[in-house]
């Protein structure tokens, strides 16, 4: 009797390589096409949600155009496409932290926040965010008062949140720029606010 | 389906990774699946959604072992295997060695054509019965009522647009409907809620 061990599964680099080389082999992929979509997402990271929130600080027209037609008023700063399609921003107050999650995969708003974060696409947060969302706050680093309500939003259709935290005490007179610099991945997402230390 | 991707309140998973690093990419394979997807989009292949539906189809035992890259990767191969794009023997050739792939595809999920629609403030129930196609209702709010909140422009049916031409899939408006976490949890104690983006076919009035 001779045994036959299964063939081993091939590395990850080696199927994705194989993927690309198939679909080269058929014509598939227009020239460039790889590297272009690289750019593209070179170019979707968080400092352009923080930029659109930094707006709404300084601007109140701005940020009632924001809250009635989030993805009319990203695209007035250049920010919209694949994934961003209706964009929905949710105004934090004070008493009220609103918090985003996908519990079904990963859908993020890629064009404002950027690629999802390894964290956010964890079996952890998507299992217990809606569940336990205090809990799981507090143990990345948010530890919110009972009298702050947490909503969480679940990804599961075509619509893309953003957060819009609330301007922190100690930045009165700073500019947009300054603004910006302070308003994280994290933050728009939701599992953090925005500090005058930060 | 009642995939482990459907993982909204499931037990047992343990700490938030403390460690928390905001890059999305750390090898350069990484964004190879999310890369033919797009291309696959653009060239109307497939849509997102019948990307997503091959991820969940993913063996449960992969699908739990794999990391998130990887579970794209086999997804969206999957898709270009079962469009006759490329083949399981072709794959393996190239990558010298066993390319796992997604289980394949069941009977879709039809949206319901005569609806009353909703509008903001009414009171709602999921619908209950879970479907083995692609469905974008978690199984956390199946039969709990809630309130509408929004409404998001129509999109394609997801149990229609994961199993066959994306473009055909019903055009149907999505809610965001809040549920009140004491309604969807027994041992909650806060005053905390979660707002699901429910197509419109997963709806009844309440």
């Amino acid at each position: 009797m001779t045994l036959h061990a299964p063939p081993a599964v091939a590395p990850i680099e080696a199927r994705a390589k194989a993927l690309e080389s198939a679909l080269n082999a058929k014509g598939l992929i227009p020239e460039r096409f790889v590297e272009e979509t690289h750019d593209v997402f070179d170019q979707w990271v968080p400092e352009n949600g923080a930029k659109v929130v930094a707006r709404a600080w300084v601007d109140d027209a701005y940020r009632a155009r924001l809250l009635k037609d989030g993805t009319a008023a990203c695209a007035e700063l250049g920010f919209g496409g694949a994934e961003g399609g209706f964009i929905v921003a949710l105004e934090n107050t004070p008493t009220l932290q609103n918090v985003i999650v996908c519990t079904l995969c990963s859908c993020t708003a890629w064009p404002v926040l950027g690629l999802p974060p390894d964290w956010y696409k964890s079996f952890e947060y998507r299992s217990r965010v809606v569940r336990e969302s205090r809990q799981v706050l507090r143990e990345m680093g948010l530890d919110l008062p009972l009298e702050v309500k947490i909503q969480v939003w679940d990804t599961t259709a075509e619509t893309r949140y953003m957060v819009l935290p609330f301007r922190p005490e100690g930045t009165e007179g700073w500019t947009e720029q300054q603004l910006a610099r302070i308003v994280s991945k994290d933050a728009l997402i939701g599992i953090a606010r925005p500090s005058a230390r930060s | 389906m009642d995939g482990v991707h459907d993982m909204g309140g499931m037990h047992g998973f343990g700490p938030l990774p403390q460690e928390r690093d905001n890059r999305p990419f750390h090898a350069d394979w990484e964004a190879s699946g999310y890369v033919f997807a797009l291309l696959a989009s653009q060239k109307k292949l497939f849509s997102f959604d019948g990307g997503r539906h091959a991820i969940e189809r993913i063996p449960v035992r992969d699908y739990m072992n794999m990391s998130y890259y990887e579970r794209v990767l086999t997804g969206v191969a999957s898709m270009y295997v079962e469009r006759g794009v490329v083949t399981r023997e072709e794959l393996e050739r190239l990558a010298g060695g066993r390319f796992p792939l997604s289980n394949p595809i069941g009977p879709g999920q039809a949206a319901l054509r005569e609806h009353r629609g909703f509008d903001v403030g009414d009171a709602v129930r999921v619908r209950t019965g879970s479907t083995s196609g692609h469905t974008r209702a978690p199984g956390y709010v199946h039969g709990k009522a809630g309130v509408i909140v929004g409404v998001a422009p129509s999109a394609h049916f997801p149990g229609e647009a994961a199993h066959g031409n994306p473009a055909d899939a019903f055009l149907e408006p999505t809610y965001h409907v809040r549920f009140e976490s004491k309604d969807l949890w027994a041992e909650v104690a806060d005053e905390s809620s979660v707002v699901v983006d429910l197509f419109q076919s997963y709806l009844v009035a309440a």
